[in-house]
């Protein structure tokens, strides 16, 4: 899947405006990236990625290029 | 035509009505059970004709709470209603109020949102050390400034309202609160605000902007769910309108249904 196609997902995830995330965002400064955010990533990864992840991991990743990293 | 209920033998007819249904009229079979029609602040009426029920429209407070079975409720006789107490808000499932919508759109903002059920076993898999606990009646003030700061709440209610809404149903344990503090502020609350001996509602589910990138929000929501539903083995019902929090929770937990809002323009 080409990084657009993740971005897209993230966003989608986040509620935020297509276009508007890259890789090197950091994801203290994103208001969305909040605790329904983690969840909804922890099951994309599961449900699309077959991979799990914990709530501490999640809140440990720093950037989007982080989460772009795990959805492969 | 409509009556307005005054007799015991009444209300167990509506009881019954509401029962075989009850996943999509919830606010009012509980708000029915517990306050019955002696409450001061409860009205209820039946639309219907030759004894059969058409629709069933109860007023708490400032709020009508309206439910039909039927595909064609009799909308004529609940507008009679909305413009004889002109509620400051109108609830329930989706197919009646989009059929209000056009006709109030004058005086009313619309909202919608789902009705979910959340089992025992639907809890987060994340443990945590971070303590919650059940707030006291002294607490409320601060819990409604906290819900005030969301616009799920701040949208459609004053102050005054709301911290007269929870104290009435803290005192008739209608509902209560699970809170964390932080420093001795509230900083994350979800509450029942409405509950029999074997259903709650759930709602007020808000984390202070400070901490919403914590584990607050499934710490609380896991332990305030733990109590209800595997403790006191209640069935659990939570409503929400966010559409970013539907689409998670369509994934977790089962849909019940399409719930809507009408509130009064300010």
């Amino acid at each position: 899947m080409e990084q657009k196609e993740k971005l897209l997902k993230l966003e989608e995830l986040m509620d935020l405006e297509e276009g508007c995330l890259h890789a090197e965002d950091q994801l203290s400064d994103i208001e969305e990236w909040d605790s329904i955010a983690h969840l909804s990533l922890i099951i994309l990864l599961e449900d699309d990625y077959n991979k799990e992840i914990s709530g501490a991991e999640v809140r440990a990743l720093k950037t989007v290029q982080d989460i772009l990293a795990l959805m492969q | 035509m409509i009556t307005r209920l005054t007799a015991k033998s009444e209300v167990e007819n509506v009881l019954s009505y509401l029962k075989k249904d009850i996943q999509n009229c919830l606010y009012i079979y509980i708000d029915l059970v517990r306050y019955g029609i002696t409450n001061p602040n409860m009205m209820v009426w039946t639309s219907g004709e030759q004894g059969a029920i058409n629709s069933v429209i109860m007023k708490y407070h400032d709020g009508f709470q309206i439910y039909s079975q039927e595909p064609e409720p009799d909308i004529n006789d609940i507008l009679e209603l909305i413009q004889e107490y002109q509620p400051e808000r109108i609830s329930g499932n989706e197919p009646i109020i989009q059929k209000l919508e056009p006709l109030c759109k004058v005086r009313y903002k619309s909202s919608y949102g789902v009705i979910f059920r959340r089992t025992k076993e639907q809890l987060y898999a994340m443990p945590s050390e971070r303590k919650c606990e059940f707030a006291d009646f002294a607490d409320i003030p601060e819990i409604v400034e906290l819900l005030l700061s969301e616009k799920e709440f701040g949208d459609y209610y004053t102050k005054k309202e709301l911290i007269k809404q929870l104290e009435d149903r803290y005192q008739t344990k209608m509902g209560r609160s699970m809170v964390i503090r932080e420093s001795g502020k509230i900083v994350g609350h979800v509450a029942t605000f409405a509950e029999t001996d074997d259903i709650a509602i759930a709602s007020g589910s808000v984390i202070d902007k400070e901490y919403r990138k914590t584990d607050y929000f499934y710490t609380l929501s896991n332990e305030f769910y733990d109590q209800i539903c595997r403790v006191e083995q209640k069935a659990a019902y939570f409503f929400s309108t966010s559409r970013r929090h539907i689409t998670l929770f369509r994934k977790l937990f089962v849909v019940c249904t399409s719930y809507g809002k009408l509130v009064k323009i300010k």
